[in-house]
């Protein structure tokens, strides 16, 4: 399922996605720690801060990337490293620490439809054995989205 | 504080610091995540796992980086974003996911200068310097970490 599909799930009236071209800055507060749902993209905390910015119609917050609903467009940013950990933490009901964040433009190569390499040689087995990937478990997942 | 330094507080025997030369794969049961203890370097889930490995005397696991102590030696390891996570979810409320984790061998090698020492002349104005986000509720900094009790 495409982002956009998943957006409109939620937010029926988002036309587009496209990705963010300036970096945006959250604050999140007590309040929005309090009034907040675990393991749920729209209700997160920092879905809830992202909310209070004006101009903002709604967010969708993944672990590792967030869409940030302005009018009939989503806009596409990635999230640090400092921001994800906060993430887990929260949807493990261990707290959302308070202050502000940072999200990130896609850099150019994690922008929607850009290139991405490998996949092409033929496999032999005589290779680099592949390592096997970590899930974090007890978090959101990206496709379940709820409504 | 240097590297040496910060693994002497923990384990005053080791003599040499040295960088991973490979990744190590990792195992971490129910068993180790009952058995560890919250916010400890030495004691959280990861580090009681690498405990079990045979040839490893001692584990010094911080957020970014870990230390295996065998002897006198202790092997320098990058702790991966996805262990990352588990660690600030354990030291916050005391559940890490049992599973297999990798510890990497550093990018960044021991005495090998670091990024901001390019004398290379800059093509564009350098950018405003952004806040940084200091997490809380976990471990401490290990360069800033109390020496624990043996």
């Amino acid at each position: 399922m495409s982002a956009l599909n998943r957006i409109r799930k939620i937010y029926p009236e988002v036309e587009s996605v496209v990705d963010a071209s300036k970096d945006m800055d959250i604050v999140v507060e007590k309040r929005d720690t309090t009034s907040s749902k675990v393991r749920n993209h729209k209700e997160c905390a920092l879905a809830h801060a992202a909310r209070r910015i004006e101009g903002v119609n709604g967010a969708l917050i993944n672990v590792t990337t967030a869409y940030i609903i302005k009018g009939d467009k989503a806009f596409r940013y990635k999230l640090p490293e400092s921001v994800s950990l906060e993430i887990v933490s929260f949807d493990r009901e261990a707290g959302f620490d308070i202050g502000e964040y940072h999200l990130h433009r896609p850099a150019p190569a994690d922008k929607l439809h850009a290139l991405r390499p490998g996949g092409h040689g033929k496999r032999t087995g005589k290779g680099k054995k592949i390592r096997q990937i970590h899930f974090t478990g007890n978090v959101r997942r990206k496709g379940d989205v709820e409504e | 504080m240097k590297a040496l330094a910060i693994v002497q507080q923990f384990y005053p025997d080791v003599k040499y610091i040295r960088d991973a030369t490979k990744s190590l794969e990792i195992e971490v049961t129910d068993r180790d995540c009952q058995t560890a203890a919250v916010k400890k370097h030495r004691d959280c889930a990861l580090a009681v796992a690498c405990k079990h490995m045979a040839t490893v005397d001692g584990a010094i696991v911080a957020t970014s980086a870990a230390y295996l102590v065998r002897g006198d030696t202790a092997t320098r390891y990058k702790v991966p974003a996805s262990v990352a996570r588990e660690i600030v979810s354990f030291d916050r409320s005391g559940e890490f996911y049992p599973g297999t984790y990798w510890l990497d061998k550093p990018f960044h090698k021991l005495g090998a200068p670091g990024a901001s020492g390019s004398n290379q002349r800059r093509a564009k104005p350098k950018p405003k310097a952004g806040f940084m986000q200091l997490r809380r509720g976990i471990r401490a900094d290990l360069r800033k970490a109390a020496a624990p009790a043996a």
